[in-house]
C-alpha cells in the first residue's frame, strides 16, 4: 500500500517565455492516495503542461517562469516543494509517463529498463530485484521481463513505461495520454491496471486523456482545463452536467452523458458512466428493450455499392514479415466514392493492408489494383498519382520551411502532378491556411499541421486517400474538423474514395459508409457501421469496442441487426414521440 | 586484333588516359555500387544492431566481449602486417561459431571489405615515392590527378592498412552483433567506464534501427508526395543510374528536416526520462543482473591469454614486430 500523502498545486501562473502568454493560470488542485483523476481539455489548453508541473518538471527541466508551488505533504515525513528539488528526487515522489512510450524506454530489455532507475539510485541488489518484480507485477507484465523492448506491442510498451516509473516507488503517478496509440482492448488493459494501482494499491493516479468515453468509468474525479484554467473539478457523475460548458471548451462529453441529458426522466438516479449502469437505469425507468421499436432498414447510402466502379481491389493478398503472417489471403473491393474504415486490434493487419494498397509492401501472393491499374509494389511515386497516403505522424510528411513550400512541393521539386491538380492557393483556402502562407509548419498547431499534410496530398489531385490513424493526438473537435474538411474535399472533387485505418469508433460511426474488421490478418466482418456495431461479440474478438451508445442498444435489444450510433438516435428510438424524427435522422 | 587493342589501350595517349580515368574514377565507385546493390538505404537498419541467437558467443560474459576488440586492436598494432592477416583469420573463428544470418553476412562483407579494397586502391595511387615501380604509369593528360600512377609499393602499403581495418572491424562487430545494449551498459559500468558514456552507447545501439526505420518512413512520405526513389530497372544504364543518384542526393536536405526534428524531440524526452530515473546520481550504480563466469567464459579467457602469449612469441622469435 502506498504511503499517505497529499499533493497540492497552487500555481498563479506559468509561462514558457518571460513575455509570453500564461499557459496555466490560477490553478488550485490537490491529489490524494487511492484516487484516479482524469484531466481533460481541448488541444493547447495547458493540460500537458499541468501534468509536467505536477511531476516537478517545470520550471527546472522544461524552462519558463512559474509563480506558485507544487507541494507534496508526506504525512509525518515533512513537506517537499517539487518545483525546487532535483528531478531524480521529484521522480521518487511523482512518476510521469508520456504519450509515446518509444522514447521513454531507453534500454534493450524489459527487466533492464525497469531496473534502470533503482540501479541508478544505488539500491542494494536485493532491493532492485524486489522493485523490478513488484513493478512488473503491478502492470501484469511479469512474463515480459526477459523480452526485448523492440518486440513489444504498443500496449505492452506503455505498461513497461508505467512499471519503470513505478520502480522509483512514487506514491503518485502522472500519465500524459498513455493510451493515444492503443487499440480499445489495449486501452482497457492499461485503464484496468491504473484503476488497480489507485483503488487497490493506494497510489494516486492523474491521467491526461482525450478518450473520455473509455476512461471516465474508472475515474474518481474529472478535471476540465480550458485556457490554462481549471473550469471543472468534480466527481464524474456531476462533472459533465451541464454539458454546455464542455461543448464551449471544445471537448465532447461521453455519449452516455449526452443520452442522460437528452432524457433526464430516465436517469433520475444520476449520470451513467457505464453501459451496464445506463441499461439498469433504463430498466428501472421501465424501458427494458427497444426491440419493438427497432431502427428502420438502412438507408441506401449506408449499404455497400457494388455497382459503382472499383477504386481499389485486392485479390488473395498475403503478406508476411520475417515468416510472420500479417495478411492471409485477403480479398476486398472498394467502390469509387466509398469511405471504408479498416478496424481491428494492433497487429491485426489493417496498416499492412493500407500499405499494400499504396505499394509500400511486396505481397507473398495475390494482386492489388487501383482504378483499374495494377499496383506496382515499390513504385510508390507512381501510385501517388492516384492515391494519397496520410501518415499517422504528419510531421514525417512535412519537408518545407513554410506552408507555401509545402503546397508548392510538386513544382519546386519537379514532381509530376495530374493535369487537373488544383493550384496551391486553392488548396490553402480549402484547408483554411490561406492566411498562414509564410508560416513555418512546425509553428502550426497539431490540427493545422494535419490539415497542411492533407493539403499537400491534395495538390496532386488524388482520387483516393488512405488515412492511417489520422486522429491520433487530436481532440475530438479537431478530429471532426478534419473529417468535415474531407467531406468538403469530396464535394469539391465530385468524388473521393477514403480508406480510414482507425481505432476511433465514434468517427467510424459518423463518417464511414462501410466497416471492414480484421483479425490476425483476415477479414472477418464487412458491412455498414450500424450492422457492424450490432455484432459486439465478434468485434470484441477483433479487439474493437463499439461506441458506448451502440453497445447500450445491443444490450437493450440483443437481436437487433442494426444499432443506433449516437445518443440522439437512441433517445429518439427509445421515445415513441421521437420515433418519427429518428427515421429522419437515420436517413 | 588483340595486338591492336593492346596497342590502342597501352601505347596511345587516348588509351592510357582512358585506363587512368577508369582507375581513378570507376574503382572508387565499387564501394557505393556494392552498397546500393547489396545493402541499400533500407538495409541500413541491419547494420550495427544486435542479432538475437543462442550461440556460445552470445552467451559469453559481456565484459569479455567488450575487452575482445580492444585486445585485438592492440595486437594488430604490435604485429607486422603479414601476421595481422593471420590474426584476421583467427577473428573469423567467433563468426563461424555464431553463424550470422545471410543478410548480415552480405552487409558485413560490403561494409568491411569495400573500405579495405578502397584503402588498398587509394594507397596504391597516392603512396608513391620517386623510383617506385609503377604497375601503370599515368600519362601526361592525367598530371592534374597528382600521382605518377599505380605503384606496387603503394598497393603493399594499402594492404598493410587494410589488414588493420579488417581485423579491427571484424572483432568490433562480433561485440556489436552479439551483445544486448543493456549488457553494453552493464559491461561498461563494470569496467569503470562513465555511466553517461555507457548510456550514450546503449541508446545509440538501441535507437539506430529506429533511426533507419524513420528514414525509411520519411522516404516513403516523400514518395507519397510524388518524389521518386525507385531504383532504376537496369542499373547499368548510365542515364537511369545517374538520375537515381541525383534524386537521392537532392533529397538529402529534404529528408534531414523531419528526421532531425523527430530525433531532437525524442532526445529531449529521453533526457527527461534518464534524469528522472536518477542517472548519474550515485557514483557506483548497483546492478539488477549478476553474472558469474561460466565454462565458455573461462575457455575464452584462456584463448585470450594464448593469443597474447602467441603474439609475444611471434614478435620476439618470428620477426613479427611492426
Amino acid at each position: 500500500m502506498s504511503p499517505r500523502f497529499q499533493l497540492r498545486a497552487a500555481i498563479s501562473s506559468f509561462r514558457y517565455h518571460e513575455q509570453g502568454p500564461a499557459v496555466l493560470t490560477g490553478i488550485e488542485l490537490s491529489f490524494r492516495p487511492g484516487e484516479l483523476v482524469v484531466i481533460a481539455g481541448p488541444s493547447g489548453s495547458g493540460k500537458s503542461t499541468l501534468a509536467l508541473a505536477l511531476a516537478g518538471l517545470v520550471p527546472g527541466r522544461v524552462g519558463g517562469r512559474l509563480d506558485g508551488q507544487v507541494m507534496l505533504d508526506r504525512g509525518g515525513d515533512g513537506t517537499v516543494d517539487l518545483t525546487s528539488v532535483p528531478l531524480h528526487e521529484a521522480a521518487q515522489h511523482v512518476g510521469i509517463t508520456f504519450q509515446n512510450p518509444e522514447y521513454q524506454l531507453i534500454q534493450y530489455q524489459v527487466a533492464a529498463e525497469v531496473a534502470f532507475g533503482p540501479e541508478n539510485l544505488g539500491l542494494p541488489h536485493e532491493e532492485v530485484v524486489r522493485r523490478v518484480h513488484a513493478a512488473l507485477a503491478a502492470v501484469r507484465a511479469e512474463e515480459l521481463a526477459g523480452e526485448a523492448i523492440g518486440s513489444l506491442s504498443g500496449g505492452q510498451k506503455q505498461r513497461v513505461a508505467i512499471a519503470a516509473a513505478l520502480a522509483m516507488a512514487p506514491p503518485l503517478l502522472v500519465l500524459d495520454e498513455p493510451t493515444s496509440d492503443l487499440d480499445p482492448v489495449g486501452t482497457q488493459q492499461v485503464m484496468e491496471i491504473l484503476s488497480g494501482l489507485s483503488h487497490e494499491r493506494g497510489h494516486g493516479v492523474v491521467l491526461v486523456e482525450h478518450k473520455l468515453d473509455e476512461v471516465v468509468r474508472y475515474a474518481d474525479r474529472v478535471i476540465l482545463v480550458d485556457g490554462g484554467r481549471v473550469v471543472v473539478d468534480e466527481h464524474p457523475r456531476r462533472a459533465f452536467t451541464p454539458t454546455a460548458r464542455w461543448h464551449a471548451a471544445g471537448v465532447r462529453p461521453p455519449e452516455l452523458v449526452t443520452l442522460a441529458e437528452l432524457t433526464p426522466e430516465w436517469f433520475a438516479s444520476g449520470v451513467p458512466l457505464t453501459v451496464e449502469e445506463a441499461a439498469q437505469a433504463l430498466a428501472d425507468a421501465g424501458i427494458q428493450s427497444c426491440a419493438a421499436r427497432r431502427a428502420p432498414s438502412p438507408p441506401a447510402a449506408d449499404a455497400p455499392r457494388p455497382r459503382a466502379a472499383s477504386a481499389m481491389e485486392v485479390c488473395g493478398l498475403s503478406v508476411s514479415y520475417k515468416q510472420k503472417r500479417a495478411l492471409g489471403d485477403v480479398s476486398l473491393r472498394i467502390a469509387e466514392g466509398e469511405w471504408v474504415a479498416l478496424v481491428g486490434a494492433n497487429g491485426s493487419g489493417k496498416t499492412t493492408l493500407g500499405a499494400a494498397l499504396m505499394g509500400f509492401v511486396t505481397p507473398d501472393t495475390g494482386t492489388a489494383t487501383c482504378f483499374g491499374e495494377p499496383v506496382r509494389f515499390g513504385r510508390i511515386a507512381k501510385q501517388a498519382d492516384r492515391v494519397g497516403y496520410l501518415f499517422q505522424n504528419v510531421d514525417d510528411m512535412l519537408f518545407g520551411a513554410s506552408v507555401a513550400a509545402e503546397l508548392e512541393f510538386t513544382s519546386r521539386h519537379q514532381v509530376a502532378a495530374g493535369g487537373d491538380a488544383p493550384a496551391a492557393a486553392e488548396v490553402a483556402t480549402l484547408i483554411g491556411l490561406e492566411g498562414r502562407w509564410e508560416a513555418h509548419p512546425y509553428n502550426l498547431s497539431g490540427g493545422e499541421r494535419q490539415r497542411l499534410a492533407l493539403g499537400a496530398l491534395l495538390t496532386r489531385a488524388p482520387r483516393a486517400l488512405i488515412l492511417d490513424e489520422p486522429t491520433t493526438g487530436l481532440d475530438e473537435v479537431h478530429a471532426e474538423a478534419l473529417f468535415d474538411l474531407l467531406a468538403r474535399v469530396r464535394t469539391a472533387l465530385g468524388s473521393l474514395t477514403c480508406v480510414l485505418i482507425t481505432h476511433d469508433m465514434r468517427l467510424v460511426a459518423r463518417f464511414a459508409d462501410r466497416v471492414v474488421a480484421l483479425r490476425a490478418g483476415e477479414v472477418v466482418l464487412d458491412t455498414s457501421p450500424r450492422r457492424a456495431f450490432a455484432q459486439g461479440r465478434l468485434l470484441a474478438d477483433c479487439g474493437v469496442r463499439p461506441p458506448e451508445i451502440a453497445a447500450l442498444h445491443s444490450l437493450l435489444d440483443p437481436d437487433a441487426e442494426e444499432v443506433a450510433v449516437s445518443a440522439h438516435e437512441l433517445s429518439s428510438l427509445l421515445s415513441p414521440s421521437r420515433e418519427r424524427s429518428l427515421h429522419a435522422a437515420l436517413r | 586484333m588483340p595486338h591492336f587493342v593492346d596497342h590502342l589501350m597501352l601505347h596511345t595517349l587516348v588509351g592510357r588516359t582512358a585506363i587512368a580515368w577508369a582507375i581513378s574514377f570507376l574503382v572508387p565507385l565499387i564501394g557505393p555500387a556494392l552498397f546500393i546493390r547489396f545493402v541499400g538505404i533500407r538495409g541500413l537498419r541491419n547494420v550495427l544492431t544486435y542479432e538475437p541467437s543462442a550461440s556460445v558467443i552470445h552467451r559469453l560474459d559481456p565484459r569479455l566481449k567488450l575487452l575482445y576488440p580492444a585486445l585485438i586492436g592492440v595486437l594488430s598494432v604490435l604485429l607486422s602486417w603479414r601476421w595481422v592477416y593471420v590474426l584476421f583469420g583467427l577473428t573469423l573463428i567467433p563468426w563461424a561459431l555464431l553463424r550470422p544470418s545471410m543478410v548480415r553476412v552480405r552487409i558485413l562483407t560490403v561494409i568491411v571489405v569495400a573500405p579495405a579494397l578502397l584503402s588498398v586502391w587509394s594507397q596504391g595511387l597516392y603512396y608513391t615515392t620517386p623510383g617506385d615501380h609503377l604497375i601503370f604509369a599515368y600519362p601526361i593528360t592525367m598530371a592534374w590527378a597528382g600521382t605518377a600512377g599505380l605503384s606496387t609499393a603503394g598497393l603493399v602499403y594499402g594492404a598493410h592498412e587494410a589488414a588493420r581495418v579488417l581485423v579491427t572491424a571484424s572483432a568490433a562487430l562480433v561485440f556489436v552483433f552479439t551483445t544486448q545494449p543493456s549488457d553494453v551498459v552493464w559491461a561498461t559500468n563494470r569496467l569503470l567506464v562513465s555511466q553517461r558514456l555507457g548510456l550514450a552507447l546503449s541508446v545509440g545501439v538501441r535507437f539506430l534501427p529506429n533511426l533507419f526505420e524513420r528514414l525509411n518512413l520519411v522516404m516513403r512520405a516523400a514518395e507519397v508526395r510524388g518524389y521518386d526513389f525507385s531504383r532504376p530497372d537496369r542499373w547499368w544504364r548510365p542515364r537511369q543510374t545517374v538520375g537515381y543518384a541525383r534524386r537521392m542526393l537532392q533529397a538529402l536536405p529534404l529528408l534531414t528536416v523531419p528526421i532531425l526534428v523527430g530525433s531532437l524531440r525524442g532526445c529531449r524526452q529521453m533526457a527527461l526520462v534518464a534524469d528522472s530515473r536518477a542517472l548519474g546520481v550515485t557514483k557506483q550504480r548497483s546492478t539488477y543482473r549478476t553474472v558469474a563466469l561460466g565454462v565458455a567464459d573461462r575457455v575464452a579467457l584462456v584463448c585470450g591469454v594464448l593469443l597474447v602469449a602467441g603474439t609475444a612469441v611471434v614478435i620476439n622469435f618470428g620477426g613479427g614486430r611492426f
